[in-house]
């Protein structure tokens, strides 16, 4: 009986001892290099849109030739631009398209042309998505599109309407926040 | 019985001895395995910091090609390549190219780096312009790469640490 106690007490030493010794041999030094590289690789980015003279542009464009060619072909990399105005817009209409074709010529902003695209669609269907804003022209059938329009609207779209008063258009005055007084 | 070993002992001291050997070894490897890393961090850092003088520093003094050209490369007390940040200047990479000799330090400009063993490249669009180091099979521990442009064309540095 004795015997086998020092049997147990081997066991259980063993095992202790390599559980410690589990936990000692899995320190490791952490080698993150990845992190600083791929802050290395952003400032490279950011460097070389710098330097070459209206890249800016060229990213408003969607020209990303030379963010491609500033890193890595394993380096991924997202791209968001706010608060400027896209160079082409897309502009739907429903009726009245040469009017509108007509009014909307190239503007410059900042010093960068916008050049508009009218595309005609049925507003029966869904608004398709690259169109960029609506102008409706003598338009009367809000009442029937109403969510439509408003759902363009949450999705960043902008709505103009032209149109003799439709003061009594409580969807009208709803689609462009107006207030009878 | 006097002279007789208990089996216990001779279990327990074999189970002693094999966490002693199971220790010792594991020990090497860890060690061997922590100068590895600690060798390949120092590298990283190295190459990380004169990869980025190149690119980004135009060098001291600023015009130190005119030193080499004039004769005296001992005046460049630091090589850069750069016009301005991730620019660099063709006739600087001519002349580090022309000057980075493994053979006569007094003519090699990367000096003041302090580069043990290494290569150090730049490519244009179409080539490559600059080599500079060993040129061995050995393989490299750490590869910096920067993304330059090179006076209008694109190109990039590459600098490796073994």
């Amino acid at each position: 009986m004795r015997g086998f106690i020092y049997l147990i007490e081997i066991a259980v030493a063993a095992i202790i001892m390599t559980l410690v010794l589990s936990v000692f041999l899995s320190v490791k030094v952490k080698q993150d290099w990845q992190k600083a590289d791929l802050v290395e690789y952003g400032n490279n980015i950011l460097s070389n849109i710098k330097n070459k003279q209206n890249y800016f542009l060229d990213i408003l464009n969607e020209n990303l030739t030379e963010i491609d060619f500033s890193k890595p072909e394993n380096v991924n990399y997202g791209l968001e631009i706010d608060g400027s105005p896209k160079s082409k817009i897309t502009v739907g209409c429903v009726d009245y398209c040469d009017y509108i074709q007509n009014i909307l010529t190239p503007v410059y902003v900042n010093g960068r042309e916008i050049i508009f695209t009218v595309a005609q669609f049925d507003i029966a269907n869904e608004i398709p998505n690259y169109i960029d804003a609506i102008v409706f022209v003598n338009y009367t059938d809000y009442t029937a599109q109403k969510t439509k329009i408003k759902d363009f609207i949450a999705r960043g779209g902008a709505v103009i309407g032209i149109n003799a008063t439709l003061v009594n258009n409580a969807n009208f005055n709803d689609i462009f926040g107006l207030v009878v007084t | 019985m006097l002279g007789q070993i208990r089996i216990e002992f001779v279990f327990g001291l074999l189970v002693f001895a094999l966490i002693i050997f199971f220790i010792v070894t594991q020990s090497n490897v860890l060690f061997s395995s922590l100068l590895t890393d600690s060798k390949i961090d120092t590298l990283k850092a190295k190459a990380s910091n004169v990869i980025k003088i190149l690119a980004e520093d135009k060098g001291e003094p600023l015009n130190w090609t005119d030193e080499i050209e004039s004769g005296h490369p001992e005046k460049v007390k630091r090589v850069g390549l750069a016009l301005y940040p991730y620019n660099i200047s063709k006739n600087k990479v001519y002349n580090l190219s022309y000057n980075c000799s493994n053979s006569d330090p007094y003519k090699n400009l990367l000096w003041n780096f302090e580069l043990k063993d290494y290569r150090l490249k730049v490519y244009n669009s179409t080539s490559e312009i600059l080599f500079c180091g060993f040129d061995t099979l050995e393989p490299a521990a750490v590869i910096e790469t920067r993304y330059v442009y090179i006076e209008g064309d694109t190109g990039k540095i590459t600098l490796e640490l073994w």
